[in-house]
């Protein structure tokens, strides 16, 4: 069952559109000001927001162990993405980051893509986000800057943000009535896809009772997919690696004259 | 036998050889730039001989020679066009091809001499070319769109030759007076050819259009008519639209006698004789074409008589001879009782036309001759008794000088004659006679008139002591070698006008080469009238044209005309002579009683002035208006919608405030409008 | 059989985590102004991006979405090499990280946009506990009279 299915063709969910202007409202009252933050109902506000958009994406189908192991990944994502945007100190946000990084990595798993959660985890928050650590650790030796105690145009980024959220969902929304009526992209997307699908399920593995496991050939196909039909694109990404390393390492030389001493 | 594809060559090949010339001209041929012409038109020329002998053939039935080269371009519909290259030799275009084409080599070989060193010699011959090429199309095509394709490509050679030196403002400006004048003319012809068009079941076949215009009603055949006598008053400078042909005279003298004395000025005579078997359908037309005829006759005879400039007294004159002929195509009534004078008339005219050819032609080439050797300074007051200097000039202005006078055995008296005939007879019908009656008055005064002041620039030019400008003598025989023709003016204006020496000595003939050309026009001048004339083989070979019929009518009631033309001509010859070579004195005695007359004639009965303020004026004003208006309002609408992007970037610059977050917030915005689009863009444009 | 995509976390619901994730980076990209913070969101978003291309995987029942997801990885990890050198950079010229800081781009004439509100005191030093110097005490002011 999809999210949207349930709902009446043609006419726009106005309590997701609630559930998101609330949170982009905590968010607003959360995001750092010079005359402080309202942390207690900018709290609130998010959890509700979370909670009800939880509540409105578990309506259409019940409770199994796959939507509570969703939905569980899913909440932690966002408020790890929320403590990420709303934090002061630059350190515990990038921690955030790593918590984010890591339920994104259990919403792969339950997409049936180990090998990239593991590689997502790997590079991001054992490369990227330590790198980040340095950088950070580098540059603010005396703890957290003014700039961090300010946000730019708060109000405008979160209804930026919320008109975007809504767009989107909007979008997702209008596609799947459009499916639903038989028309749209959703129709031709899946109509060459069933058959797809099913030499898929064939050839996975099943346990006892007809379930398929997790594809633990997942690696081998991956692998078999990258150095057969992406080989040209792996060999690309190699070498924008490697430019981007030359890149880096070129423009963060010191050059003599550009430095200001304070 | 005579192949009819020949008469295409006629004009092909001037038309060629000016493409050459312009094209080779200025790298290769340069100095032997006239080749191309001269064979063109010797070849053209012999080709017209061979016309003539097949056109006279006995066995002949209709005395023409068609040819149609296929489609120049065609329109469809209700309406069609079609212009073909159709070509037609007649007894009329027969006699004027081989008379353009033969006048036009003798003084393409004159030009070698009077042209030489010129820097753009090249450029002068390959427009001369061009000039050939068109006229002979116009004189031959069958087809009056083709003609009028003809009439402007003279047209416009005539104001490229006029500008020949455009780097003097005088020339510019007399180009372009040329051209503009000559304009209204043409569109008076377009209209006309477009009303004929119209009017006869759009035929552009000119014998068909003359035939089916002959049911034309009255009115509309008047308007056709006028129409084109305003084509024809254009390019043969008749009064009032004759102000550009003394101003053209800024051009080399060649082109002067070939295109503004002997064949483009008379292309309107050509035109208006072409089409008098339909205008004779319209007395009042034709007595309108008489007048105006008479009118220019008469007036530039008295213009001529106080002008200093050689150049401009033949240049009027001209104007008074093709005033002559308009007279005789006016004279061509058929509503007489008995006989109609339609074909008589036409004879007349073409007649002179074809005399007044030679022995202007003539005239102009000896005035470019006394030029070439004077160090291009043609003012009468300050060149005298040149005949001792220039003998074989001088022989050839007195032969043009005579013939043009119209004394008794050379051209100009027999073409004359049968002018002044044509038109007493056309005073003896019922109706209008009295007009015409003070037209044979006017003609003999103008003969009288004609003869005096021709004669006048003769005894001026080369009796009496002997005067020669300074210009000559500093420049020699090679007059114009640095100063190409139009340093003179400069000079003029810088030294005493009257400055002048008597040292025979120092001037000299000019080279063979142009004397040359003017030895053979001499016999030509003085004896092709008598040889066509009195003989009647003019009026049976012009006659037998279609559309005509040979006229032996019995004229004799107006033969006294004759002997009061030649009594007014040898009138004007002794006054002539008595008043500047006789008692000299006498002339200023004589200015000092006319008086205002006098300046009257000298100042061309302020004619250009007239016009000036009747129609430049107002034209200019208007021009100011208009542009002031592009300029005050138009301009300004056109800013002020220009403004408006201005002030909107004005207003729109600060969100440039350097700032990365506000630039991706109008990214994120701006997707943000693109996705509700692509949500609901397929509602919104349903 | 039970058909997978039937179960309740489709496609949709993974699509608005996606979603989600995006946006809320996009908010913190355009709220947060210190620069090392801006490009975490920017790898949010990544995040979010990388967990659509994994969804149409499953939901297309081929691994090119997958495959996808490892080029992201690979363009994020260039992203944030380039992006960290500019950072060291820019901060070597200003040592501060603070992105409001570089304006140079703006419009010809422009004023630059100032921090107009004072900050408060920082919760850090508010809270600290303030000793009191060693040493004497301070000066007292004189008793006036002695009762």
């Amino acid at each position: 069952m999809e999210l949207f299915a349930a709902g009446q063709p043609g006419l726009f969910r106005f309590e997701y559109f609630f559930a998101l202007a609330i949170g982009a409202l905590g968010i607003y009252l959360l995001l750092p000001s010079p005359r402080g933050k309202a942390s207690v109902a900018g709290s609130i506000a998010t959890l509700g927001s979370l909670g009800w958009l939880c509540f409105l994406g578990l309506a259409p189908g019940g409770f199994t162990i796959e939507t509570g192991l969703f939905h569980l990944f899913a909440a932690l994502a966002l408020v790890g993405a929320v403590f990420l945007v709303t934090q002061t100190n630059p350190a515990r946000a990038a921690l955030s980051f790593v918590m984010v990084v890591i339920c994104v990595g259990g919403l792969m798993l339950l997409l049936a893509a180990p090998f990239l959660m593991a590689a997502n985890m790997i590079v991001y928050a054992g490369a990227i986000v330590v790198t980040f650590l340095f950088v950070l650790m580098l540059a603010q030796q005396d703890g957290p800057s003014d700039a961090d105690n300010r946000s730019r145009e708060p109000g405008l980024a979160c209804f930026t943000g919320l008109a975007l959220s809504a767009s989107l969902l909007l979008l997702l929304q209008r596609d799947q009535d459009n499916a639903d009526r038989g028309l749209g992209q959703m129709k031709a997307l899946n109509a060459p896809v069933a058959e797809l699908r099913l030499k898929q399920e064939q050839t996975l593995r099943r346990e006892a009772n007809g379930r398929p496991t997790a594809p633990a050939d997942n690696t081998t196909f991956l692998g078999q997919t990258l150095y057969t039909t992406l080989l040209l694109p792996v060999e690309l990404a190699g070498a924008l690696l490697l430019v981007a390393t030359a890149g880096a390492i070129l423009i963060a030389q010191r050059r003599p004259g550009t430095e200001v001493t304070p | 036998m005579f192949e009819p594809a020949a008469i295409a060559l006629i004009p092909l090949l001037p038309a060629l050889a000016g493409a050459l010339t312009l094209l080779l001209g200025p790298k290769i041929l340069k100095q032997q730039s006239h080749w191309p012409l001269i064979i063109a038109c010797v070849g053209s020329f012999l080709i017209s001989l061979l016309g003539i002998q097949a056109l006279t053939s006995p066995t002949l039935e209709i005395r023409q020679i068609v040819y149609q080269g296929g489609t120049w371009f065609a329109t469809l519909g209700s309406n069609p066009v079609s212009v073909g290259w159709d070509f037609r030799l007649d007894p009329i275009s027969a006699m004027m091809v081989p008379m353009v084409l033969f006048l036009a080599t003798v003084i393409a070989v004159f030009s070698i001499g009077y042209m030489k060193d010129d820097p753009a010699y090249p450029r002068y011959f390959g427009v001369f070319s061009i000039f050939v090429a068109a006229m002979t199309l116009l004189v031959l095509s069958d087809n009056i769109v083709l003609l009028y394709a003809g009439w402007e490509g003279v047209g416009v050679c005539s104001f490229l030759l006029i500008g020949f030196w455009f780097q003097k403002p005088s020339a510019l400006k007399a180009a372009r007076k040329a051209f503009m004048v000559t304009r209204i003319g043409d569109v008076g012809l377009l209209l006309g050819i477009l009303l004929l068009w119209s009017g006869c079941g759009f035929t552009l076949q000119i014998p068909t259009l003359i035939e089916k215009a002959k049911l034309l009603s009255d009115e509309y055949l008047y308007l056709a008519g006028f129409l084109l006598f305003i084509g024809a008053m254009g390019k043969s400078a008749q009064f009032p639209l004759h102000i550009w042909l003394p101003d053209a005279m800024e051009g080399p003298t060649p082109v002067s006698a070939l295109i503004h004395a002997a064949t483009m000025v008379t292309a309107g005579v050509y035109l208006i004789a072409r089409f008098l078997p339909l205008l004779t359908m319209s007395p009042d037309l034709l007595l309108l074409i008489a007048v105006i005829g008479g009118i220019t006759a008469i007036l530039a005879a008295l213009i001529a008589l106080t002008q200093n400039d050689l150049k401009r007294i033949l240049a009027y004159s001209t104007m008074s001879q093709l005033g002559y002929m308009f007279m005789a195509l006016g004279a061509g009534r058929s509503d007489i009782s008995g006989h109609s004078l339609v074909t008589f008339a036409m004879v007349a005219a073409m007649f002179h036309l074809f005399t007044h050819a030679f022995f202007k032609a003539l005239l102009f080439l000896s005035a470019g001759s006394v030029m070439h050797s004077m160090g291009h300074v043609i003012d009468l007051r300050r060149i005298g008794g040149l005949r001792t200097v220039l003998p074989f000039t001088h022989i050839a202005f007195l032969s043009g000088a005579l013939a043009l006078a119209g004394v008794l055995p050379f051209s100009g008296y027999w073409s004359k004659d049968e002018i002044l005939v044509a038109i007493d007879s056309a005073s003896h019908g019922p109706n209008r006679d009295g007009v015409y009656k003070i037209l044979t008055w006017l003609g003999l005064i103008t003969a009288g008139l004609t003869a005096f002041y021709t004669f006048r620039a003769y005894f001026l030019a080369f009796w009496g002591e002997v005067k020669i400008p300074v210009e000559a003598l500093s420049h020699g025989q090679h007059g114009h070698e640095n100063d190409h023709g139009y340093a003179s003016t400069h000079h003029e204006v810088n030294h005493d006008p009257y400055g002048s020496v008597s040292d025979p000595t120092k001037a000299h003939e000019s080279p063979w080469i142009m004397t040359l050309p003017l030895l053979v026009l001499v016999p030509a001048a003085l004896g092709i009238g008598a040889l066509f004339g009195p003989t009647h083989r003019m009026m049976d070979f012009l006659g037998s044209a279609p559309g005509f019929h040979a006229d032996h009518g019995d004229h004799s009631a107006s033969k006294w005309v004759a002997m009061a033309s030649q009594v007014f001509g040898l009138g004007g010859i002794a006054v002539a002579f008595l008043l500047y070579v006789a008692k000299p004195g006498m002339a200023v005695s004589i200015r000092k009683m006319a008086g205002s007359g006098y300046n009257l004639s000298l100042n061309r009965f302020y004619l250009d002035e007239i016009l000036t303020i009747l129609f430049v004026r107002p034209l200019q004003i208007l021009g100011w208006l208009i542009q002031a208006l592009d300029r005050e309002l138009w301009d300004r609408l056109v800013d002020a919608v220009a403004r408006i992007p201005a002030w909107l970037g004005d207003k729109f610059r600060p969100v440039q405030n350097g700032l990365v977050q506000f630039y991706a917030l109008a990214m994120a915005l701006g997707l943000t409008i693109f996705l509700v689009f692509l949500a609901f863009g397929d509602r919104l444009f349903r | 059989m039970i058909q997978i995509m039937d179960l309740p976390p489709g496609l949709t619901h993974y699509l608005v985590v996606g979603a989600l994730l995006f946006v809320l980076g996009l908010v913190g990209f355009l709220a947060r102004r210190n620069m090392i913070l801006m490009f975490l969101n920017a790898e949010l978003m990544i995040q979010g991006v990388a967990l659509n291309f994994v969804a149409f995987a499953r939901h297309r029942g081929n691994l090119e979405g997958q495959g996808f997801v490892l080029f992201l990885l690979a363009v994020a990890a260039c992203e944030a090499a380039i992006a960290l050198a500019l950072i060291l950079v820019l901060y070597r010229t200003q040592h501060s990280l603070d992105v409001s800081l570089w304006q140079n781009l703006r419009e010809e004439g422009l004023e630059p946009i100032l921090d107009e509100e004072p900050l408060p005191l920082s919760p850090l030093e508010e809270k600290s506990p303030s000793l009191t110097v060693a040493g004497p005490g301070p000066a007292q002011p004189e008793e006036t009279s002695h009762v």
